[in-house]
Parts: structure tokens; C-alpha cells; sequence
């Protein structure tokens, strides 16, 4: 059965209901209406963001529940992202944290985590200078403060 | 920039990223530093690494005005724990300083060290240290190596959130056990000890921690507290009422210093009371005396005998403990009595994973009376018991048909034993046999026939096996070798207990069969007769070596889902053995130990090309061609691997 989702800016999307489910928000939504023709809402997520994690949901749709992983580890998790969700994730910076903010949004943690890990994966590597300019940040440390950390933290950078 | 994500994505970071990243800005430095030093390593340092002497931590005060409304879910939990931890309840440090009051919590911290410690800390030459002051409220999971009473002394003042502790070398003492712990107690929740120089008392000090849920002991130098008989009822049953919510205790390898005579004794146990053949009067409920004492007189435990005596006179009695909720317990046995551990299994009802490794007393009666104490169990691990039999092996599986993982490494096993287990636990995942005797063809082939949820089957190190193992016809029909124990199946029994088909074919994922040799006479006549019953063909030859290589690829080709292999024979022709196997595109790792001849570079062409392209870790035998590995490490470099 169809589902018809509304989003921020008014447009409507019709899913399969297995598509939109895999958005757990949307899946208790339905859960506690029930059955009903009505539009849902969504009024975080704008059209363009919308079209994009369909997108997504239309392509894992057949994936596994995932478990929950109680670790927080990091050490533990592995960076690596599918082929197609790192084509999925090759988009402007903006539409990426967006992407990530809906995933946030809908409780698809799936996407949420393939989001973070583009991110992760774009400071990898970076030097603080080169993660301001990527992400336009200005540098409001003193060059003394700035050194300062640069020793309190020495120890995790050399490896 | 960052919503209230920045945690999820931190998770996901390395730490040279995050030390990068907590460099960016303030904003960031607040987001990131915190995961930075959420897990740390500690170590003491004797060598002066490139000391500088500007660099105290203090100097730096971030801005008031970091942003006001930080909506990082994460940011605000650090600061709230921090100060609610941290802070004296009128502290001016509160919540509402928002997320980077770091320059209140320093203050705190420093007010909270006194005097000489803060001299210690200025002059220390450990940056890691000097971060603790700042920084030590984060830190969740801290490693730390070879560390002093004095840095200690810091860690106790400044890691006030801390959760998992493992300390590694070094010498503790109660004393500066019992400040830690009670400084931490509600929030450790894990304490692990390994290859500590010298721990003594350890286990009274551990009783403040009334969060612990494990705790794990490797490797270590003990005093000889431990070492006496009284540790379960003195040490470990206190530990157990004091911390309700533990679940799972390791003890092994525990080496045990006795201070009076300065000698190292080897027991890899952690309890020196001996006596043998007492199991019957122990296995009652834990309030007999060691009663039956005949030492043990080997080599290493003669010293030992001096607790013993001493023991003697004051008879052991347990003191009726509640039952714990305990729910994995391992402790390499060595000469504890069989009573004493099934007093303290008896405690421990809903128990699921029990290892009691290298003990030198637990015996069948041990095994036939845990099934009254822990009927939870699922995993048992049982290598090196000397005094096991098959007879209380075949009670252990009878009474748990439930077993999932089951070791019973460097055993004195039967064929019958694994007929048994065949038989009584269809459910077994994991299986570890390795360094067993007394174990033939035959008897593993009923595990292939019978398991249907078997994944891991470990056989290394059992000398005899053959390919005949993987030949289905070696225990078709009424083999002479079977015949006794056939004898007690009700025909029905029978007719089941024989398919022909691996049970385990879709469910291996690892199979460790390092040395095939050539069979055996008896196995071949006994193969032999099977073929002429069931087929009147053949006659009596021996089984040539091209023959016992198509057996084995005939055998393996039954599996479909192989992960992980080790195989190896003196007389094994690979590209025959490993030819056209279904599971040549989900095997991993492969390590073949030894072949008929060296392998040359078609032959390692063949396999990472041909046979098995997904490979990902491949050992050769090592003395062989030195062309091959070198080619191998041109084609695909990583894929070869040295290490055991």
C-alpha cells in the first residue's frame, strides 16, 4: 500500500509503505494512526531533501534491519561506505548536512551513519587549516592558544 | 556549521582526525576534545620524550562567549556530567556555564590535587598526565601501563567519570586501590588487570565498586592472598554480594608469587589449596571441610603444600552466600579442589558461560553434579582437565543439550565422547577439539554427519586424521569400529543416526584441519568393507595419493559457506584438494601448512587467481620456493600473511 508524504515546502511524494518504513519516525506515525489515506507531514524536510532520502529508502529497501550495536566504539566501527551510497553522498556540502539532518530527523540510522562517515571521511586526513577552508569556519583561537592545543593533543596525532 | 550531530560523526573519526579537528576553532575544540580523550592510554614514561618546559595546560582560557545555545545533544551530557560529578554542589561551575566551562572544571580539578601532587604533575614529563588535569573528567576508558602510586594518585583525582580501567604492568597495593576505587565507585564498571608485576589484595578493594560488571584478571603476578585457600570464600564471594550487578569474572593465567620463600611457581591458576578425590563429599553445597588432601606432587605445586597444611587446621567453611547473577565465569583452575568451585558454582545459578581450564581436579563427578548448580550453561570451555573422562564428558553433554560452544582442547577424548555430542547436542556452533588424542576418523566424521549448526570445527593438532574423514562411506553401515556402541540404539535411533550428507555443509564457516597424514590400516579396511557392503566394489589396496586428495576435494566440495580454512597434509597435491570447491568465493582466509611439494608461482597463480579470488589473508608453507611469496606480495600486496 502506497503512502503519500508532504514536505516542508507543500510538495507530495507517493512511496511503497516498505519504502517509507524504513524511516522509523514515519513507521511509528503509521503505527499509531493506522491505515489512512491522509498525507503525512513532514515539515522539517524540504522537497529537494525529501526527494533525495526516498531516493535512498528505494535502494535499501530490502536491507536487513540493522541491530542496534551497543559499542560506541570507534575503533571498532569500520569508514567503509557501500559504492552506491558513496555516489548517493557525492553531493554539495549544504545538501549533505541536510541529507544528515533529515536522516536525524526520520530516524533512519542507517543513512544517519552513511552521512557521518562522509563527513568523518571529509576532516580524515585534513589539516586544521584545510578542514577551515572546506567548511568555512574562521579560526578564532589566538596563534598561542592554537599551539597550546596543538601540544595537549600531540600525543593522539602521531601514531 | 555543525547541528547536534557532531557526535556521530566524531564517532566515526579517528584520533589524528580528531586532534585535527579539535584545532579547528573553539567551537570545535569543545565538540571534539571531549571524544578525544574519551579513550585514553597511559603510560609511564622513563625516557625523557621531547620535554617542553612552556607547556603546562593552563595558560589557554577559552572565551566566555562560546556559543550560547549549543544544541549538541552531546556537548551539553559532557558538561552536565562533568559539573554535576566534578563540581562542589554551590560551585559557581554549573550547567548554565553551558558546554566549554573548561576554565571552571580546571580550576576544580586543581584546587582538588593537592599541593605535592600539583608539583608532581607541573614537573612531570608526561604530557598524557598533565592532560588528565584538564581533560581527566571526559576520559571514560582509560589504559593505563606500568603507572605509580603517584600518577595514580593523579588518575584517582582527576578521572571522576571514568568506566572501564586497565591497568597493564606495574605494581598495585590495596591502599592505592581502595582511593581509586572509592573515588569511582559508582562509575567503574569494567576493571581488568593484565600482566600486572605484582597485585596484592587486590580483590577488598574491588568490593567499593558497586557498578562492576566485569572483571578480568590475565597474566598477572599475584601476592598470595590470592593464593590461599580461603580467596573464594574471603575474596570472591564478598566481591560477588558487594557488586550485585557483575556478570562476568576472568581469572587466568595468574602467576602466584609466595613472598616467603621468593620463589615463582607456574600453577597458571590462582589457588594453591590441594586435594584430590574429594569431589564426593564437596559437591554437597559448600559447607564440607577440604576433607580428602593427597598432593598433587608435581614439581611445581610441592611448595604449595605448605598453604595446605596451614589450611588444614582451619577448616574450610563456606558461609552461605545469596546467589549471584554472575553470568560468565572463567578462571583457569590449576589445583583448586573440585569442592571449592562447585560451592562457588553452586552460587552462580544463572551462569551461561563457564571456563575451567587446566584444572588438575575437577573429575566426572564434577561435570555429572553441574547440571544441578547451572542449568543456564551454553558455553563450556574444559581443556587441559586431567581427570575428566569420556564417561563425565558424555553426562556433561547428555545434561546440556543446548551447548552452543563446547572446548575441550588437549583432551583425552574418544570417538565415543564425540558420539555423544553428536547425538545429545544438535545445537553446537563451536567446536574446539584442537591438541585432542584418542580421537579418529571416524569419530569426527559423526560431528560432520550429526551437527547442523556447526560453524567453527577446530582440529589442529590431532595427530592421525586422514582424508577418509571426509569420505561419507568410512562410517556407512555397520562398521566393525561402530558396532559396540551401535549396539545400545533402538533401531529408530539408527535410522536417523545416519545420513549421509553433512549436516554442517551450509553452516561451516571455519574449518582449522592442519595435518592429514594417510590413513590408518584399520580405518582403510574398515573404509574398505564399507565399500564392498554397500557397493561390492573395490578390493583391498591402499588408498593412493591421488585418490585421498580427490576425497578430500570431495569432501570439502560439500561445503558451501567456508570462511576461514587451514589445511595441510605431507602428501596433499593442492590444485587437486582445492579444485572446483563451491566455497572458493566466500573463503577469506586460507592457510595451508603443508603440501606434497613446495608450491610453485603457477600454482600460487592458480590460487589467488583461479581458486579462491576473494581471498583476503593467505599463509604458505614457509620453507619452500622464496619466489612465490615474493610474487604473491607483487600481485596483491597484504594478501600473505606471516603471523600465526
Amino acid at each position: 500500500m502506497p503512502v503519500t508524504l508532504t514536505s516542508l515546502d507543500d510538495v507530495k511524494f507517493t512511496v511503497d509503505k516498505d519504502v517509507a518504513e524504513r524511516s522509523i519516525l514515519i513507521k511509528n506515525m503509521i503505527e499509531d494512526v493506522g491505515e489512512s489515506d491522509s498525507p503525512i507531514p513532514l515539515p522539517n524536510v524540504s522537497s529537494a531533501v525529501l526527494k533525495k532520502v526516498i531516493e535512498y529508502c528505494e535502494h535499501h529497501r530490502n536491507d536487513p534491519v540493522q541491530v542496534q550495536d551497543e559499542t560506541d566504539d570507534p575503533r571498532k566501527r569500520s569508514n567503509d561506505i557501500e559504492e552506491w551510497d558513496m555516489k548517493f553522498m557525492a553531493v554539495d556540502q549544504e545538501m549533505l548536512f541536510e541529507i544528515i539532518l533529515a536522516a536525524n530527523y526520520l530516524d533512519i540510522k542507517p543513512l544517519l551513519d552513511v552521512g557521518c562517515k562522509t563527513v568523518a571521511n571529509i576532516i580524515k586526513g585534513k589539516t586544521p587549516e584545510e578542514i577551515r577552508k572546506t567548511f568555512n569556519i574562521v579560526n578564532d583561537f589566538t596563534p598561542e592558544e592554537e599551539a597550546q592545543i596543538k601540544k595537549e593533543n600531540e600525543w593522539a596525532e602521531d601514531r | 556549521m555543525l547541528p547536534e550531530l557532531d557526535r556521530h560523526i566524531a564517532s566515526h573519526m579517528d584520533r589524528a582526525s580528531l586532534a585535527c579537528a579539535a584545532r579547528v576553532s573553539k567551537l570545535w575544540y569543545d565538540i571534539f576534545s571531549p571524544v578525544l580523550w574519551r579513550h585514553v592510554s597511559l603510560k609511564h614514561l622513563c625516557e625523557d620524550d621531547n620535554y617542553d618546559d612552556e607547556f603546562n595546560f593552563i595558560p589557554w582560557i577559552p572565551s566566555a562567549s562560546s556559543p550560547p545555545s549549543l544544541p549538541s545533544s552531546c556537548s551539553s551530557t559532557w558538561s552536565s556530567w562533568s559539573s554535576s560529578s566534578s563540581s562542589p554542589p554551590k560551585s559557581p561551575t554549573s550547567l548554565s556555564q553551558g558546554s566549554s566551562s573548561s576554565t571552571g572544571i580546571t580550576a576544580l580539578h586543581n584546587s582538588k590535587l593537592s599541593l605535592v601532587q600539583r608539583a608532581f604533575v607541573h614537573a612531570s614529563r608526561n604530557k598524557m598526565l598533565k592532560g588528565l588535569v584538564r581533560h581527566g573528567h571526559h576520559i571514560i576508558e582509560l589504559t593505563a601501563t606500568g603507572i605509580t602510586d603517584q600518577e595514580m594518585a593523579v588518575i584517582r583525582q582527576c578521572c571522576t567519570n571514568l568506566r572501564v580501567l586497565e591497568l597493564i604492568g606495574g605494581r598495585y597495593s590495596a591502599e592505592n586501590l581502595t582511593d581509586l576505587f572509592t573515588m569511582c565507585r559508582d562509575s567503574i564498571q569494567t576493571v581488568r588487570f593484565r600482566s600486572c608485576v605484582l597485585l596484592k589484595d587486590i580483590f577488598q578493594p574491588l568490593a567499593h565498586l558497586s557498578n562492576l560488571r566485569d572483571f578480568e584478571l590475565h597474566g598477572s603476578f599475584v601476592g598470595n592472598t590470592i593464593t590461599s585457600p580461603y580467596f573464594f570464600q574471603q575474596d570472591l564471594f564478598p566481591m560477588l554480594r558487594a557488586c550485585p550487578l557483575l556478570r562476568s569474572v576472568l581469572i587466568e593465567q595468574v602467576y602466584i608469587i609466595d613472598q616467603h620463600v621468593g620463589q615463582t611457581f607456574d600453577v597458571a591458576s590462582s589457588q594453591t589449596a590441594s586435594g584430590e578425590g574429594e569431589g564426593g563429599g564437596g559437591g554437597g553445597g559448600g559447607d564440607s571441610p577440604l576433607t580428602g588432601s593427597e598432593l598433587v606432587s608435581s614439581g611445581s605445586t610441592s611448595m604449595l603444600s605448605v598453604h595446605l597444611k596451614a589450611a588444614r587446621s582451619q577448616p574450610y567453611v563456606a558461609v552461605p552466600s545469596p546467589s549471584s547473577s554472575l553470568r560468565k565465569f572463567s578462571l583457569d583452575c590449576g589445583d583448586i579442589p573440585a569442592s571449592v568451585i562447585m560451592a562457588f558454582l553452586a552460587t552462580c545459578p544463572q551462569l551461561q558461560e563457564l571456563v575451567l581450564d587446566w584444572s588438575r581436579e575437577l573429575c566426572d563427578f564434577s561435570l555429572s553434579q553441574l547440571y544441578t548448580k547451572c542449568p543456564r550453561l551454553t558455553k563450556v570451555s574444559l581443556s587441559r582437565c586431567e581427570l575428566i573422562t569420556e564417561v563425565g564428558l558424555k553426562i556433561l553433554f547428555k545434561s546440556y543439550p543446548n551447548l552452543v560452544t563446547v572446548d575441550l582442547s588437549h583432551n583425552e577424548l574418544s570417538d565415543s565422547v564425540l558420539e555423544e555430542l553428536a547425538r545429545s547436542c544438535r545445537w553446537v556452533q563451536h567446536l574446539s577439539l584442537n591438541h585432542c588424542r584418542n580421537v579418529t576418523d571416524v569419530g569426527i566424521q559423526q560431528l560432520l554427519l550429526n551437527l547442523g549448526s556447526l560453524t567453527y570445527l577446530g582440529l589442529r593438532f590431532i595427530p592421525g586424521l586422514s582424508c577418509l574423514m571426509l569420505d561419507g562411506f568410512l562410517t556407512a553401515g555397520f562398521a566393525p569400529v561402530l558396532a559396540s556402541s551401535l549396539l545400545a540404539y533402538t533401531p529408530s535411533e539408527l535410522s536417523t543416526y545416519v545420513p549421509r550428507q553433512w549436516a554442517c555443509r551450509d553452516t561451516l564457516e571455519s574449518l582449522l584441519l592442519p595435518d592429514l597424514v594417510q590413513p590408518s590400516r584399520a580405518m582403510l579396511e574398515q573404509y574398505h568393507h564399507n565399500l564392498v557392503m554397500s557397493e561390492g566394489l573395490g578390493s583391498v589396496e591402499a588408498v593412493g595419493v591421488r585418490e585421498s586428495d580427490a576425497i578430500v576435494q570431495k569432501g570439502l566440495s560439500l561445503f558451501t559457506n567456508l570462511r576461514t580454512m587451514v589445511l595441510g597434509g605431507n602428501n596433499m597435491e593442492m590444485r587437486v584438494a582445492l579444485s572446483g570447491l563451491p566455497s572458493a568465493h566466500t573463503l577469506e582466509s586460507l592457510r595451508i601448512t603443508k603440501l606434497k611439494r613446495a608450491m610453485t608461482i603457477e600454482d600460487a597463480e592458480w590460487l589467488i587467481e583461479t581458486g579462491f579470488p576473494k581471498l583476503q589473508q593467505l599463509n604458505i608453507p614457509q620453507f619452500g620456493n622464496p619466489q612465490v611469496p615474493e610474487w604473491i606480495r607483487m600481485q596483491q600486496p597484504g594478501l600473505l600473511s606471516t603471523d600465526k
